[in-house]
């Protein structure tokens, strides 16, 4: 007796071994799924989240130097080894910025010590003018030569002369020079000048390279600028050599000099703020904008717009920093500048995303000097006799929440818009990354496949589920079913390649077929319930669907076939010129309209699928219920199955929507990938699962591109997110309210 | 006077009936599912105005029987019925008989209270909405009087719109029937409805059906032969699709002419 009861408790601890591992097993399982899930958005964040951390700055290293003159320009070499100034008394400096020789002088040279005017070009060419009174100028040029000795990197300053090491005369009849400003490139150089008898010239220097020694020999041309204001208190000309930029007091005037037979003013204009004057004005990198500093610490933002077919300077935006601004820097790649101010304050602004990013005060030196080393990662400030160095963490300064979600004015763009466009030859590019557009294109994409898929998708549930015969039901639903497996890529493959031309050139057809289709059940459902009884109950009971199979067919045959007629009779013979000439609706090849067809067919067996199980399992004792009260069927359908059904019909759309909102494949291949804004359904779209297909190959890792995809993938997250959640709780809603037995 | 049930189908019951007194006249009913047969030549008069049983053990057809009257058994796609049924003298198997319609005349309530997922005041008027009435004053006092007739009201006149669901079995039950008695049909048709319900709740419903039956013709099918006892005015005992005798329910259940009928109502089978 004990030993069975023992036997018992042996056999019952077995069990509970078993009921324990089913049991851990389990909650395992479903742990790592929402570990697995916490994982993807934790990960999504971390590369997310330093698009939107703060810039700092850090004091480094500092030296102090012998000198007795001020701080005329300051820049650092691309590795932040070397550091150079260039002092009024004409001398150029180089110190070292290593930590083994922290501060040591490693070349210097006077360049021109009795000088009149002093000028730098564009920040990365390293080159500096200074011109004298007796209107010659000298030009030079900061170079570093990096050579591997040991097998560690060495930098070492150099100067070279681009056009010699004699002086240039600008003026022929040697007046001094009180202003000057040039830029060159390899094939051209331009220099504005500006003498003490108010007479502007600009000169112009041609390369041509000699056929029989290879020496390349400038070609001087000399022009005088027309009416030059008496007050000139800064010239700037941009690194193109197009624009020459004459400040006069607070005006501005824009001389045209890219032909040099015809230099003129194209624009003068007032460019202070209101209350104040100008200080300072700098051209950012790409040359188009120009940034006006004023005396009350407000900085303006001033681009060329196309304005009834005329490119005007434009007044865009402004910032505001701390005090009276001495100068503006602008970084050498990116639409980042800085400006020093009389207190002291350091401020950082990005100028497409209108914002600060940070104002420090620095220095209690009035007079400072600050330089960005070309990659934007150090910072030099010179103050008295000091140098001093900073770190700066600035790396998406480009990317902010009002870039992302709000319109943005672009240089050279007329107003403010939504733009995705990440990447482009040009160096001076400026990336747009609006995720506007691309979940427009989403939401576009998924509105028209919805439009599409539902109606068919619940039309049919109803049908399959309600009405149909058990017997054919039990082969529809599986072939429906099956279609769910088909591989998107071979949607949108067809959708692509053999849709969108046929829709391209069989418009018209298209159009019909869209409106004949349902017409036609209608019309033959009413033409067979006129037909003699004996004639109907030939065919057995639900198996008269079939018969509209030859009806759409035909129909369908129909439709494609009168295409080519009715285009000829309505649209002039050719419907996409038609819509476009006559109609202004833009026509591309790949449009929503094939993908809504498209991505509608990849959503129907979705929807279908979860709608039919919802509306077959509402219980028949409920539609006996309402037969037996006298409804009709299509009463009960109406009143009693719909209304139950309605949680189960309801998540079916989601579900389905959730499918499109996140479909890749699809959109990919039949949309065109046009990061567009427009409802046109003739007009294709960029969605942001595509976009992410489409450009993280060619994304630099941990660049604000890559992280700004990762971004779109975590909207995407979101949206599928919120989508499930609203529909989820709605269900639930529904559910409370509708659920039965 | 005992003769054995295969020798003789007592085919005409309750003849004495005039047309008047009748309700429902079946005459040789065969019910087919497919190829099997599940009536055989069932033929009946159902007088007015009382309460008429079918009992009989688990599959002798008894229900299906009850279903044919109202024509539920169309839904069922295999079923084939031959013979007809006169209601109030008209067949009911007519082609032209618009099934609907039919359905308004014979109400019908079901095993398991079904009420549909909406308000208790919703569900009494579903028929009434049904028929196109949208006059708010007669649905109010339609709901009410039916939800009397179904002893109801006093339970429910404060939460008419709160969820059908909320009730429990037995009021469920009760709003099934309040619902159709709404529509005012001439027959109401109970196919076991208190076989879901605790002993109270079957009380309860047992008087109703005693209320009902001054306003109504009730067929009820019943497989608790004391409930038949109870309620009926007449009983039908069924076996194996057929009937095996129809007669007022003192006389079925104390002198019963079939052996059959006295082996069921005995407890020897069923």
């Amino acid at each position: 007796m004990d030993r069975d009861f023992a036997n018992k408790l042996k056999a019952n601890r077995k069990r509970l071994i078993k009921d324990k591992l089913v049991k851990y097993s389990i909650t395992t399982g479903g742990s790592l799924v929402l570990v697995t899930l916490l994982l993807i958005f934790g990960y999504l964040l971390y590369v997310v989240l330093p698009i939107f951390a703060p810039v700092s700055i850090k004091e480094e290293k500092e030296f102090s130097y012998q000198t007795d003159s001020n701080v005329l320009a300051l820049a650092l070499d691309e590795q932040n080894d070397v550091a150079y100034k260039i002092s009024d008394d004409g001398k150029i400096s180089f110190y070292s910025l290593r930590s083994r020789d922290l501060g040591d002088l490693l070349l210097e040279d006077t360049m021109l010590s009795e000088h009149t005017a002093f000028a730098q070009s564009v920040a990365a060419g390293h080159a500096y003018l200074f011109a004298d009174a007796q209107g010659q100028v000298k030009i030079f040029q900061a170079d570093f030569i990096t050579t591997y000795p040991d097998d560690a990197r060495l930098i070492t300053p150099n100067i070279r002369y681009p056009f010699g090491s004699e002086k240039l005369t600008i003026d022929d009849q040697g007046h001094a020079i009180t202003a000057a400003s040039f830029q060159f490139s390899d094939s051209k150089a331009a220099i504005a000048v500006v003498t003490d008898d108010k007479r502007g010239i600009f000169l112009v220097l041609n390369a041509t390279q000699n056929m029989m020694t290879d020496e390349i020999e400038w070609e001087e041309q000399r022009i005088s600028l027309p009416a030059l204001p008496n007050q000139v208190d800064q010239i700037l000309l941009s690194p193109d050599m197009k624009n020459l930029f004459v400040l006069s007091h607070n005006d501005l005037l824009v001389y045209d000099v890219s032909d040099t037979d015809n230099i003129h003013i194209k624009s003068a204009l007032p460019i202070n703020a209101l209350d104040a004057d100008v200080t300072d004005i700098q051209l950012l990198t790409g040359a188009s904008s120009l940034m006006v500093a004023n005396t009350n610490g407000v900085i303006s933002q001033w681009f060329e717009v196309l304005k009834d077919n005329k490119r005007t300077f434009t007044f865009i935006r402004d910032f505001k920093a701390e005090g009276k601004i001495r100068t503006i820097i602008p970084e050498y790649f990116r639409k980042v500048f800085f400006t020093a101010d009389n207190k002291g304050y350091l401020s950082v602004f990005h100028s497409t995303g209108h914002t600060r990013l940070l104002s420090e005060k620095v220095s209690d030196n009035e007079s400072m000097q600050v330089a960005i080393s070309p990659r934007a990662n150090a910072l030099l400030i010179a103050e008295n006799t000091r140098l001093r160095l900073f770190s700066i963490d600035n790396e998406h300064p480009d990317i902010t929440w009002s870039t992302l979600w709000q319109k943005v004015w672009y240089e050279g763009y007329p107003k403010a818009e939504y733009l995705w466009q990440s990447t482009s030859a040009s160096d001076s590019f400026e990336a747009k990354m609006s995720l506007v557009p691309l979940s427009f294109g989403t939401i576009k994409a998924a509105f028209y496949a919805m439009l599409f898929a539902v109606p068919i998708a619940i039309s049919a549930a109803i049908y399959t589920g309600y009405f149909m015969s058990p017997s054919i039901r039990s082969y529809i639903k599986p072939t429906v079913e099956i279609m769910e497996a088909l591989p998107t890529v071979i949607l949108g493959f067809l959708a692509g390649l053999w849709l969108a031309p046929l829709i391209e050139n069989q418009l018209p057809g298209i159009i019909l077929l869209l409106v004949s289709l349902p017409l036609s059940v209608l019309a033959a459902a009413l033409a067979w319930s006129t037909l003699p009884k004996k004639f109907k109950e030939a065919i057995p009971e639900g198996y008269h669907p079939l018969i509209l199979i030859p009806v759409l067919l035909l129909v369908g045959y129909g439709s494609m076939s009168f295409s080519g007629t009715l285009e000829l009779w309505l649209f002039d013979g050719n419907a996409r010129m038609y819509l476009t000439n006559e109609l202004g609706i833009n026509f591309d090849q790949r449009n929503s309209l094939v993908v809504g067809i498209a991505m509608g067919f990849a959503v129907i067996p979705t929807i279908f699928s979860i709608a039919e199980d919802a509306i077959f399992s509402v219980p028949k004792s409920l539609t006996m219920g309402s037969l037996a009260l006298g409804a009709t069927p299509w009463q009960t359908l109406a009143k009693v199955v719909i209304l139950t059904a309605s949680p189960g019909m309801f998540s079916a759309i989601m579900m389905g929507t959730g499918r499109a909102v996140g479909e890749t494949m699809i959109v990919l291949m039949a949309t065109g990938n046009t990061p567009i804004m427009d409802w046109n359904i003739f007009e294709g779209m960029r969605t942001l699962s595509a976009n992410i297909a489409v450009e993280i190959p060619e994304s630099a890792v941990g660049s604000s591109h890559y992280r700004v995809l990762f971004l779109a993938a975590f909207v995407l997250f979101i949206f599928t997110f919120f989508f499930n959640t609203v529909a989820e709780f709605i269900r639930q809603r529904l559910r409370e309210k509708y659920s039965s037995l | 006077m005992i003769r054995l049930a295969k020798s003789s189908t007592q085919r005409e019951v309750l003849t004495h009936l005039s047309a008047e007194q009748t309700a429902l006249e079946i005459k040789n009913l065969d019910l087919y599912y497919g190829d099997k047969q599940a009536l055989f030549d069932v033929s009946m008069k159902i007088p007015k105005g009382q309460v008429t049983a079918f009992i009989g053990p688990s599959g002798c057809g008894k229900s299906t029987l009850l279903r044919c009257i109202n024509r539920m058994n169309d839904l069922v796609d295999i079923c084939r019925v031959e013979g007809n049924i006169a209601l109030q003298g008209s067949n009911i198997y007519d082609k032209s008989v618009d099934v609907a319609a039919l359905r308004r005349r014979v109400g019908m309530v079901f095993q398991r209270p079904n009420p549909f997922p909406k308000s208790i005041y919703e569900n009494v008027i579903y028929g009434l909405r049904l028929q196109g009435i949208k006059d708010r004053r007669r649905l109010d006092e339609a709901a009410e009087n039916s939800l009397r007739s179904a002893a109801l009201w006093n339970e429910v006149k404060d939460r008419l719109h709160d969820n059908a669901f909320g009730l429990s079995g037995g009021q469920q039950q009760r709003l099934v029937i309040a619902r159709a008695v709404a529509i005012d049909p001439e027959v109401l048709l109970l196919d076991e409805p208190t076989s879901a319900l605790d002993p109270i709740s079957t009380l309860t419903i047992e008087e109703l059906i005693s209320e009902l039956k001054e306003k109504f013709t009730v067929v009820i099918v019943t497989h608790n032969m004391q409930q038949a006892a109870r309620v009926s005015d007449q009983t039908a005992f069924m076996y194996m699709g057929k009937l095996i005798e129809y007669s007022d329910t003192n006389t079925l259940f104390t002198t019963p002419t079939q052996k059959q009928t006295e082996d069921y109502i005995t407890g020897r089978y069923g």
